[in-house]
């Protein structure tokens, strides 16, 4: 279970540019939930991803399973929180092969012992497969070499690979083409069910976030704005998410976009 | 003569190693490298007087990583920008480097020192050396082939990435440019070793020295996925540059005048790697 007590982010803090941008944000995450977080730019979002973990200085306290991260270091945090960026290259390592890169999510100390390689590549292959983007035939191509669609597959096998209790997603679909996007998203999907990882998955897409989320939260001025959960999620239509959506923005410009 | 530019291409080798692995792999412009040259060459010829030249290889390793490790200290824990991180280092060691020598600039091996090269038997130097820098090699391949080592690669690639697998970078750093500094001491070592005498401004230039011998290796063999191969190119780039050295010796340069050969050389290089990605990508090829 993750909870969020009054996190409160100012940046620029006792300066003339003093700006809050979350402010006693609060929420409680039920393991296995898949929640969407809209909300326009600048409401918090990614902002509240960079205090979960950890990049941020914050006030408030981040449990995750009875644990108050904010007394763990960032590096130590990382170890049981999954995240995944917008930017396909901010995921992989572009030098090392896509098979180096999954080497190091894993938690071996050593890739020596011939036997364990061997095993351990037999599962990536036919993980790698399930994704049908052709990864697994290059499994020793650089990762600048990949496409934008590929990478951010990777990045999400890397990324749920050791079972994480908590896994971010930063518009991780935004960079990519409509039928990339299906694909990234059912693999999401995939790679989540049945594992009970908690995910926090931040979009701008309304027909993602209802067709995935079984929570929706909509932030404004660093604040939840809406909560919508359980019945009312089950009866939401686009519509209704998208007036709720709209009056939750100031500015309505940006809302046209949709 | 051809025996003993060879043995000098094998150790200066080392050195490559050390410069690949900061400029490189960690994609940090270390300019301790110069520093921890002379460093290893002052520990050794110390040692050698002491008859203890194979403990002065170990320990100029294990004071090169000290010097590293102080770069990387400055870098990480106190957020000096790194190229002005080991212009500091470099500018303490000046010192500590004489201190080493017991304020002696300059020195030079009787005839009676042994050193881990035995006197007037070029093949057996040149076993040594090659000896060595396998081994090391081997050593590199292995840490390579850890988790760690992995990092290592991939935290001079993306930060960002190594940082989402909850490895500490800063230790990384750490590790990296102690294991490079550490390798250009042992490569300071065996030169001084090789040569007989030590002075203490052994390490100018060495910077050129280390990115020519990778840029000259890299041209050779494109090596970025494969360890055995990017250590197979420096070795032979060092080897080239060596000779490269003997010729422009050969034909009347002056040993005075080395150290601007070397940096034309470098330059040359570069320029020449550049023409033959112009031509990979000739965009008057689509203008008709």
């Amino acid at each position: 279970m993750l909870t969020l007590n009054n996190i409160t982010v100012i940046f620029n803090e006792s300066t003339s540019l003093e700006k809050k941008v979350l402010s006693s944000l609060s929420l409680e995450v039920e393991d296995g939930d898949f929640i969407c977080i809209l909300g326009s730019n600048g409401a918090g979002k990614s902002t509240l991803f960079n205090s979960i973990i950890g990049a941020v200085p914050y006030y408030g306290d981040i449990i995750l399973n009875e644990e108050n991260l904010s007394k763990v270091k960032k590096n130590k945090r990382m170890k049981s929180i999954g995240i995944v960026y917008q930017d396909p290259l901010k995921g992989t390592a572009p030098h090392l092969s896509v098979y180096e890169n999954i080497l190091l999510a894993t938690k071996e100390k050593t890739f020596l012992k011939r036997g364990f390689i061997k095993s351990l590549k037999e599962q990536i292959i036919k993980d790698l497969k399930t994704f049908d983007l052709g990864l697994e035939n290059n499994l020793n191509t650089a990762c600048e070499h990949l496409s934008g669609g590929m990478r951010q597959a990777l990045s999400l096998y890397m990324a749920t690979y050791s079972n994480p209790k908590l896994l971010l997603l930063d518009e991780h679909t935004a960079a990519l083409d409509p039928k990339t996007q299906d694909i990234i998203m059912n693999i999401t999907s995939s790679l989540i069910s049945g594992r009970k990882i908690t995910t926090l998955m931040i979009t701008h897409n309304l027909k993602t976030a209802l067709t995935y989320g079984n929570r929706l939260i909509i932030l404004n001025n660093g604040k939840v704005a809406f909560d919508i959960k359980g019945e009312e999620k089950e009866n939401l239509t686009e519509e209704k998410l998208l007036k709720g959506y709209s009056s939750s923005l100031s500015d309505e410009t940006i809302f046209s976009a949709f | 003569m051809i025996l003993n530019t060879l043995t000098l291409g094998f150790i200066f080798a080392l050195l490559g190693f050390g410069i690949f692995l900061s400029f490189k792999i960690l994609n940090f412009t270390d300019l301790t490298a110069e520093a921890s040259f002379t460093l290893g060459g002052a520990i050794a010829v110390m040692c050698c007087q002491n008859n203890l030249s194979f403990l002065g290889i170990l320990l100029s390793f294990i004071g090169g990583a000290g010097a590293g490790t102080i770069t990387a200290l400055l870098h990480t824990k106190l957020h000096i920008d790194k190229v002005l991180a080991g212009i500091l280092t470099l500018t303490a060691f000046y010192t500590i480097n004489l201190w080493v020598t017991g304020l002696d600039p300059n020195m030079s091996l009787d005839k009676k020192t042994l050193t881990i090269f035995p006197r007037n038997n070029d093949i057996a130097s040149l076993f040594i050396a090659i000896g060595i820098v396998v081994l090391v090699g081997i050593l590199l391949f292995l840490f390579f082939k850890t988790k760690t080592g992995l990092s290592v690669r991939a935290c001079g690639d993306n930060e960002t990435m190594i940082e989402t697998q909850g490895v500490n970078i800063d230790n990384l750093k750490i590790i990296g440019l102690a294991l490079s500094n550490g390798l250009i001491a042992l490569s300071g070592a065996l030169f001084m070793e090789q040569q007989r005498y030590y002075d203490s401004s052994f390490g100018t230039g060495m910077m050129v020295v280390g990115v020519a011998t990778i840029i000259m290796g890299e041209s050779l063999i494109r090596f970025r996925h494969s360890l055995p191969f990017m250590l197979l190119a420096i070795s032979l780039g060092s080897i080239i540059y060596r000779f490269i050295y003997i010729l422009v010796l050969q034909l009347g340069g002056e040993p005075t005048t080395m150290k601007l050969i070397s940096a034309l050389c470098l330059v040359i290089c570069i320029c020449l790697s550049k023409i033959k990605f112009k031509k990979k990508v000739n965009h008057n090829a689509y203008v008709k």
